[in-house]
């Protein structure tokens, strides 16, 4: 009956409409029999019935057919007057969408990262091992923790260890790098993770001669992407780093690893966990609390330590004592490895902070928005409470007006959430995004959209709808709009006002990091980055029997050096600006006290010539040349900073280095000059460069090259030369000095980029709320302006009256929002170079900006005004 | 608007509704004269109010309507009391007894 009513409406309003008509026909029939005129018989019919449009409302009412119908009829009448007005419905729409678009994506990913738990058995029951000291704390600990756990396990059920190495990964002939975690045989049974085919890994994998080989099994977007999702591929042999693997399993789709930012594709048998500092995760027995646990877990440690004898490792005695000075530690791992959580938690939060503002002001310009168009619609309104609309059921409308206007705005936002969350993670994370990482649109995401923008348009949508209903009918029928409600247009200048403020604090924020981006790319690394090719090979694949990692270095940089185009070609261990670093502690035989063991001076291992091919100065001594093999002595160069640290009034050629039990071992035969190292923020580390053919392995190795042309053209070429040595060769990472430069800069470049992009959104929006409210004011003000101008006011004054109103916005805008940066933005120091958070300069810059577009989007009305023909403007209604 | 008087209205109107259409199938407008003539005038109901009350005793299952030719031919929608309707009249009779007596009870006493 009651769909029946709803979709045969015009029926039923047809009925509706006939009973009724009859009904005062009848009435006035009896009016003209008792002598009436037509007129007054009607009149009179009309006094007695009343107003027969509340009589009809109340009859759909009464049908109980009244609120669906009536909220159907909302959203026709609301989808007509944003089609009627579609200026301001793009506006408010896009303002939306792209503010809680941000909002979206940004949460979506810190949903991925942070909140996710592990998809294992009970993840809540995991625990990680952790060594922590005054601070500092380290999540890759002491094996021997591994069997001291398994001894005594009175609240645990389960332990195992592992650990992730990049490996190269040799199947039919194509070789690729691979991520392989190695794990001991528990770890499975323990994470209670079953195979999706065939099986995982058992204990009795786990044999030391299986380190790091023999069996393994794949992740399953491994399996996709370089399987096809062949089933076949159980009992096929895949070699890593040429130990042959037989493949024995794939892992369900929803397992990860440990780490959400780094699933391994493949994972083996670790072997002997001594031979690593592995990461020991323990899975506590129901019922029992982690810090129940952590009394078992420090007793386990300090009978580790106690093995810790002098001379049982080749430790030096203050690193010894440090390590005794430490502590074991559960860290709760449901939510995997804290990896990425501790790389990205901060920035994360800060963009969340940005977003979130931005959204405000999103919300902000609709609210005054739809406080401007109730403004015009005051009229309307006024009508339809005259004609017997009933307020609930305006306020109603109204409300739904502006919820349909924030759910198209909360839809686009989801497209813009889709788009925004790629660019966000290539941002942050680069282009080698795990696919773990990918946009999952959950429900919690979508249910935080959704509740965002209904919560908008509800909270925006009441305000207008009570003031635009609130007054009595004659009052404002009878209101003069030219005259105003002056209320209103304090609230929308409030609004205006925050707008303002919180634009400051964003292009404060954003000038900050877009100034730490210049001043970091200001900063000489001391090497010219552009010219110099760098690509990795890694040596480790190349088995020819015989041959002397030194014989195939001299090789590899001959056949390079024979390319057209190249000046000049070497070898180092790692690139030149390093690629996170690495460190040791050396003693020079000029310092008889031994200093701290501080792992602060940095090291490479270099071949041939290095600095001239990576065009570094070489200011005293000679280069490691071609000869400084295993034969002969072994010989080191430094840096100007490790030669005034150690020799600051002297020549430090000529002179000795090395480890604490042999401080002679290494000759110095040449200073070069100070280049930065693995960091931009950091003052350049004491250096010490090894000779490359002297190390005993072959491992991996970075090929610098300095091209005469672009170094991009002659990639291609190299690298044929390189394989033509050796078809199993894997180069890889190919890209100049910059590059490796540039991607340290990424978090500072991530920063500068997105919160410039949300200034300018900020930006805009307030720029399009302040002409709103001007344009309105002026609108109000037309009366007023033509009588100004018919009493001799010149054109400059009117436009000055009116773009004073806007600088006053402004300014009050600055008066909150200049404290307010400050405020905000002292929590950016960490993430600052070369500047502090008080920065007068980004401030002022920040406010003048916004008064000079602030004043532009004043001036459009202010000229209209000026224009203004006074004659019709005095007849303006 | 004061909401307790319109309840109070609501009902008796209901009532007499109810208690017009025992007579006999009637239209809205014969409700209204009805009432106001057998009141002897002193009952005065706004008009338009009445349909919507009609449509919400037919809502209840009480009346049911159909349309038919008026005395001067013309289409009109008529009503008539159905047999939940004539319980609930006996059921609202019977309450309107109780709660006049028990006025004027009150009234003759105090």
């Amino acid at each position: 009956m009651r769909l029946r009513n709803l979709f045969r409406r015009s029926a039923v309003e047809r009925e509706l409409d006939e009973e009724l008509r009859f009904h005062i026909e009848s009435q006035v029939e009896m009016h003209l029999r008792a002598g009436m005129s037509e007129e007054e018989a009607r009149r009179c019919a009309a006094l007695a019935f009343g107003g027969v449009e509340r009589a009809k409302e109340e009859c759909r009412d009464a049908r109980g057919i009244g609120l669906l119908r009536s909220v159907v009829q909302d959203l026709r009448y609301g989808f007509r007057t944003m089609a009627k007005r579609p200026t301001f419905t793009a506006v408010a729409v896009m303002s939306l969408a792209l503010g809680i678009g941000a909002n979206a994506a940004i949460f979506s990913l810190f949903h991925t990262a942070m909140l996710r738990t592990l998809p294992v058995k009970q993840p809540e029951q995991l625990a990680q091992v952790t060594q922590v000291w005054r601070g500092g704390w380290q999540t890759n600990v002491e094996p021997g923790i591994l069997e001291e756990l398994r001894r005594s396990p009175q609240s645990l059920s389960g332990v195992f260890a592992l650990t992730q190495r990049t490996v190269n990964l040799c199947a039919g002939g194509a070789a690729e790098r691979v991520e392989a975690q190695l794990v001991t045989g528990d770890y499975y049974s323990t994470l209670g993770v079953p195979a999706f085919l065939g099986r995982t890994l058992a204990p009795e994998d786990d044999r030391p001669e299986n380190e790091g080989g023999g069996v393994g099994v794949l992740g399953y977007s491994f399996w996709t992407r370089r399987f096809g999702r062949d089933p076949e591929v159980l009992g096929k042999t895949v070699y890593l780093d040429g130990l042959p693997v037989t493949i024995v399993g794939v892992t369900p789709p929803e397992f990860f690893g440990l780490d959400v930012a780094a699933p391994p594709d493949i994972t083996v048998p670790l072997g002997n966990p001594a031979h690593f500092e592995p990461w020991i995760w323990a899975r506590l027995k129901p019922g029992v609390s982690m810090r129940q646990a952590q009394p078992e877990l420090e007793a386990a440690f300090q009978r580790v330590l106690e093995t810790l004898r002098p001379g049982s490792k080749d430790w030096s005695v203050p690193d010894r004592e440090r390590r005794l000075s430490q502590r074991a530690q559960f860290l709760p791992a449901d939510k995997g490895a804290p990896g990425f959580q501790v790389a990205y938690e901060q920035s994360l939060q800060v963009l969340l902070a940005f977003a979130g503002v931005v959204l405000l002001i999103a919300c902000a310009n609709i609210a005054s928005l739809l406080l401007a168009r109730s403004a015009a619609r005051a009229g309307e309104i006024g009508l339809r409470l005259a004609i017997g609309a009933g307020r609930r059921r305006l306020v109603r409308q109204l409300l739904t007006e502006s919820v349909l206007l924030s759910l198209v705005g909360g839809v686009l936002g989801v497209f813009f959430a889709l788009w925004g969350y790629r660019v966000l993670l290539a941002l942050l994370v680069g282009e080698n995004v795990p696919e773990t990482l990918g946009f999952r649109l959950d429900f919690r995401v979508l249910a935080f959209t959704a509740a965002l923008s209904v919560l908008t348009g509800v909270l925006f949508g009441i305000a207008p709808a009570l003031r635009a209903t609130g007054g009595d009918v004659f009052s404002t029928l009878k209101r003069d709009p030219r005259l105003g409600g002056a209320p209103r247009q304090r609230l929308t200048k409030s609004l205006v006002v925050v707008q303002v403020a919180a634009s400051i604090v964003l292009l404060a924020g954003a000038g900050l990091f877009a100034r730490t981006l210049r001043n970091l790319r200001a900063i000489d690394p001391g090497f010219h980055p552009e010219s110099v090719l760098t690509m990795r090979i890694d040596a480790a694949q190349h088995r020819v029997p015989g041959q002397r990692s030194a014989e195939f270095y001299r090789e590899l940089i001959r056949q390079v050096q024979a390319i057209p185009g190249v000046k000049a070609a070497s070898l180092a261990e790692i690139p030149l600006f390093g690629a996170g670093g690495y460190w040791t502690t050396v003693w020079a035989d000029s310092f008889p006290d031994a200093p701290e063991d501080d792992h602060k001076t940095g090291f490479n291992n270099v071949g041939p010539d290095f600095f001239r091919s990576a065009g570094v100065p070489l200011l005293a001594g000679r280069e490691i040349g071609e000869r400084d093999d295993r034969s002969a002595p072994e010989v080191v160069i430094v840096n100007e900073a490790l030669a005034h640290k150690y020799w600051p009034y002297g020549n430090p050629v000529g002179r000795r280095l090395g480890w604490p039990e042999a401080r002679t071992k290494f000759e110095i035969v040449g200073v070069v000059r100070n280049t930065k190292y693995g960091n931009l923020r950091q003052p350049v580390p004491p250096m010490v460069y090894f000779s490359l053919l002297q190390q005993e392995k072959l491992g991996e190795v970075t090929l610098h090259v300095r091209t005469l042309g672009a170094p991009a053209l002659l990639a291609a070429r190299i690298r044929r030369q390189i394989q033509a040595l050796d078809s199993g060769l894997p180069v890889y990472r190919i890209e100049t000095l910059a590059d490796g430069v540039d991607r340290t800069l990424r978090r500072e470049r991530m920063f500068a980029t997105l919160s410039g992009f949300f200034g300018l959104l900020a930006l805009a929006l307030t720029c399009v709320g302040l002409y709103g409210v001007i344009a309105c004011a002026v609108a109000r003000r037309t009366n007023e302006i033509g009588l100004r101008i018919a009493l001799g006011a010149t054109r400059t004054a009117v436009v000055w009256m009116v773009l004073r109103e806007t600088l006053m916005l402004v300014a009050g805008g600055a008066i909150i929002g200049v404290p307010a940066a400050l405020a905000s933005t002292r929590l950016l120091r960490g993430l600052l170079f070369g500047l502090t958070p008080f920065s007068p300069a980004t401030l002022a810059a920040a406010t003048l900006l916004l008064a000079a577009l602030g004043a532009f989007a004043g001036y459009l009305p202010a000229r209209r005004a000026a224009l203004l023909d006074p004659t019709s403007a005095l007849r303006h209604e | 608007m004061p909401q307790r008087r319109l309840d109070l209205l609501q009902g008796t109107l209901d009532l007499l509704i109810l208690k017009t259409l025992a007579l006999g199938p009637m239209h809205g407008w014969g409700i209204a004269l009805r009432i106001q003539q057998v009141s002897k005038e002193a009952l005065q109901i706004q008009q338009g109010s009445l349909y919507p009350a009609l449509h919400r005793l037919e809502e209840r299952g009480w009346i049911a309507s159909q349309w038919g030719a008026s005395e001067n031919n013309r289409r009109a929608k008529y009503y008539e009391l159905t047999r939940a309707g004539r319980k609930r009249l006996a059921v609202e009779t019977s309450n309107w007894g109780k709660l006049a007596a028990a006025v004027a009870e009150i009234l003759a006493t105090a």
